[in-house]
Formats: C-alpha cells, sequence, structure tokens
C-alpha cells in the first residue's frame, strides 16, 4: 500500500484573468488618457474657429461694402438721381446683398467650426482603436499628444472675392453673385465639407 | 470451517472487491466534483457576459434615446435657434453706410421710399437667414448624430472587446476549475486493494506450496520434516497422502 501523490493545482485560468484584469484596467486608463488629451476640444475651442472665421471674412466684406456704396452713391449722382425711387431699389438690393453675404459668413464659420469638430472626433476614434489593440495606456497617451497637435489640419481660406461687383461695377442691379463671387464661391472651394452636410450644406448662398 | 489458502482466497477477494468499490464510489465523486466545479464557474463567466450584455443594451438604449423623435426634434429646434442667432447676430455688424447723410435731404416722399426698401431687405434677410439657418442645422444635427454614433461605437467595441477576452479566461477557468477538482485515489479503497493483493498473493503462494507437497516424495512429509518448519503448515501432514480437502 502506498499513499497517493498530491495533484498539483492548475493556475492556469488564475493567471490569465489577472492579466485580462491588467489589459481591461490599461485600455480603461488609456482612454482616459485619451479622453484627457483631447478635453480641450471643447464648445470654447470650436466656437473660438467660427470667430476667427468670421474676424478674417467679416472685415473683408464690410470694406467691399463700403466701397459699394460708396461707388453705387457716386454713380447715382453722376446720373442725377441719387435721390430718388431708383437709388432707393438699387441701395435695397446691395443691403440685401451684404446681409446675404454675411449670413453666408456667419454660417461658414460653423461649418468651419464642424468641420474641425468632424476631424478631431476621426483623430479620437483612431486612438480608441489603437489604444484597444496595444492596451498600453502610456503609448495611448504619446500617441494622443501626438494626435492632438495634428488633430485639426490648418484651414487656408482664401481672401474675400468682390461681392459686390456685379452690382456696382457695371450700374446694373442685377444680382450676378451667383456661382461668380463672393462668399457662395470660396466657401465651396477652401472648406472641408462636413459629413452629411455635403449637399445641404449652408455654405452656398440661397437666393 | 474452510482451510487457510481458501480463507486468504476469499478474504483477498472481497478486500479487492471492497476496495474497488470504495475507488469506484471515489472516482464517482470525483467526476461529480469536476463536472460541478465546472458548472459553477461556467455559471460565473454567464453572469460576467449578462453584466457586459447589460452595459452594451444600456449604451444601445442611451443613443437610441438620442434619436427618439422627440429629442431629435428639440435638438433641431436648438440647432436652428442657435444658427439663426449667430446669422443674425453678424448681419448687425454691417456698419453705418452714410445712406443716411445721403437720404437726408431728399424729398419725404424719397425717405420714406428708402425707408420702406430697408425694411422690406431687412425682412429678406431675415426670412433668408432663417431658411439658410434650417439648412444648415439639419448638417448640424447629422454632425451630432454621427458623433454619438462614434461615441457608442467606441465604448460598445470596448465592450465588445472585454467580453470576447472574458469569454476565453472563462474557458480556461472551467477548465482549470475541471483539473483542480479531480480527487486522487481513495486512500481507503487503495489500503483495501493492497491488502486484498497481498492476501491473494499470499494464498496463491500457499496454494502452490501445498501443491508442491502434493507432489513431492513422501518422505517430505515425515514428522522430522514436518518438525522442521519451513513452509510446510502442520495441518497439511493430518492426513499425508491424500492431498487437500
Amino acid at each position: 500500500m502506498c499513499l497517493s501523490p498530491s495533484i498539483p493545482k492548475d493556475d492556469s485560468a488564475d493567471l490569465a484573468a489577472q492579466q485580462e484584469a491588467t489589459r481591461e484596467a490599461n485600455i480603461t486608463q488609456g482612454q482616459s488618457n485619451i479622453d484627457s488629451a483631447f478635453s480641450q476640444f471643447n464648445d470654447p475651442y470650436y466656437n473660438n474657429i467660427s470667430t476667427n472665421y468670421e474676424d478674417y471674412y467679416n472685415p473683408q466684406l464690410d470694406q467691399q461694402y463700403q466701397d459699394a456704396v460708396n461707388k453705387l452713391t457716386l454713380s447715382l449722382g453722376q446720373q442725377g438721381i441719387l435721390q430718388s425711387s431708383e437709388a432707393d431699389r438699387q441701395l435695397k438690393e446691395l443691403q440685401e446683398t451684404d446681409d446675404s453675404q454675411k449670413q453666408a459668413v456667419a454660417s461658414n464659420a460653423l461649418n468651419a467650426a464642424n468641420s474641425a469638430k468632424q476631424q478631431v472626433a476621426q483623430q479620437k476614434n483612431t486612438l480608441y482603436q489603437l489604444n484597444n489593440t496595444a492596451a498600453d495606456p502610456s503609448q495611448a497617451a504619446s500617441l494622443a499628444a501626438t494626435a492632438v497637435s495634428s488633430a485639426v489640419s490648418t484651414p487656408t481660406y482664401s481672401p474675400l472675392a468682390n461681392a459686390f461687383a456685379g452690382l456696382v461695377g457695371n450700374g446694373s442691379n442685377a444680382l450676378a453673385l451667383q456661382g461668380n463671387s463672393g462668399i457662395s464661391n470660396f466657401y465651396n472651394t477652401t472648406t472641408a465639407p462636413i459629413a452629411g452636410t455635403t449637399s445641404t450644406g449652408s455654405g452656398t448662398l440661397v437666393q | 470451517m474452510c482451510d487457510p489458502v481458501t480463507g486468504a482466497t476469499i478474504a483477498s477477494a472481497v478486500l479487492s472487491a471492497g476496495g474497488n468499490f470504495v475507488q469506484g464510489q471515489n472516482n464517482n465523486a470525483s467526476a461529480e466534483a469536476q463536472m460541478s466545479a465546472k458548472n459553477a464557474a461556467r455559471n460565473a463567466g454567464i453572469i460576467q457576459q449578462q453584466g457586459n450584455q447589460a452595459q452594451a443594451t444600456e449604451q444601445i438604449n442611451q443613443t437610441l434615446n438620442k434619436f427618439s423623435q422627440p429629442n431629435q426634434q428639440q435638438d433641431l429646434g436648438s440647432l436652428i435657434a442657435n444658427r439663426t442667432t449667430a446669422l443674425a447676430n453678424n448681419v448687425a455688424t454691417t456698419p453705418a453706410t452714410g445712406l443716411a447723410n445721403t437720404a437726408s435731404t431728399a424729398p419725404k416722399v424719397v425717405q420714406n421710399s428708402l425707408s420702406d426698401a430697408m425694411g422690406k431687405a431687412a425682412a429678406y434677410g431675415a426670412q433668408q437667414g432663417g431658411a439658410q439657418a434650417a439648412i444648415g442645422a439639419t448638417g448640424d444635427q447629422f454632425l451630432n448624430n454621427g458623433l454619438n454614433l462614434n461615441d457608442a461605437q467606441n465604448k460598445l467595441g470596448t465592450i465588445a472587446n472585454f467580453a470576447g477576452a472574458q469569454q476565453k479566461v472563462n474557458e480556461a477557468a472551467q477548465q482549470e476549475a475541471w483539473n483542480n477538482a479531480r480527487k486522487g485515489p481513495s486512500t481507503f479503497g487503495s489500503a483495501l486493494s493492497d491488502i486484498g493483493t497481498v492476501l491473494q498473493l499470499g494464498a496463491a503462494g500457499g496454494a502452490n506450496s501445498a501443491i508442491g507437497k502434493l507432489t513431492a516424495p513422501a518422505p517430505a512429509f515425515s514428522s522430522a520434516a514436518a518438525g522442521s518448519g519451513g513452509t510446510t503448515l502442520p495441518w497439511l501432514n493430518s492426513q499425508p497422502g491424500q492431498g487437500l480437502y
């Protein structure tokens, strides 16, 4: 008769569970690091983009408007109809054009912020996926810092074309802005489209 | 009354059978314990996955709630209001143009005409601004919905990531529980079997000796030989030459 040898304990699953717990903690920590790094992209940040956009184009538009008023006044005066209903009508159309352009500037300013918001979300999404794969919080933090620095590509905005050229240049009252100058044109060529708004975005003038 | 060899043989058989029975019982108990441990580990895994499922369901419900008609309408209304305000505020930044000075000396009818024209321009601008804001707000809403979906996708992806890994760990845990719940052979059962084996060997040895004496020359059963001890059993001398009975 002999005593049975003791059976060795299997702890492989315990080890695997510990490793998994560590991995999950790393992923959670990595996500926290990413969120922290991207917390700077908040409403004030995006509002600032819109403000910068307006600050760039509004003065140009104001200058053009003032020039257009001056030219129209001169033209009407030369024709001797400065104080006439025709002058009132042309001044009205000038004002409508200016209002429309100002609205376009404001709308495109919001679209510019939306475009930045989308880019940031894409960067963050990519980092989340990398973090899930790598499960390395220090790497996630490093990648997040790098991504944040390049999260929003530098937008290129062209100077405003003459929004009132069609109104004053030839002395006619035709609203010739559509598709040839002004906000409607530069927005379509310089601002990245917003997902879901490409065809319905408010960047184009509605006249 | 049976002879010692027979008794030993019977005893060894009983002990071996008893030992085997005890071992069998032990094996059954071991298998039962293994199955029970494996089931417990599996149930723990099920509970864990149910927790993951609950998290995922909550996340989906939260996301779906954002897409409910009342919430979408409320969001759109808010976005339209924001855009309308932004457009109107920017229109209001238009500087004075000098038109008033130009028209100040005009006849009253012309001044009224200009005032009327500017009023119409403002009304037209407001209408256009509102319409443009509504169009733009739709895009804002699409973007926000997309961002919300993206956020939900990230969270669900993490839950799925954890759930998948936990499932694999649980499979290993089930195997581990199975392995660790296995019981070794019963000491008592083994002892019984071992004793039975020893007795069996002893009985077989005794029987062989007896057979050997039966087939040996007569002098082997002399009293001298019987008195010398050895392997010759005393009771075998009671009826020499007649073999075992």
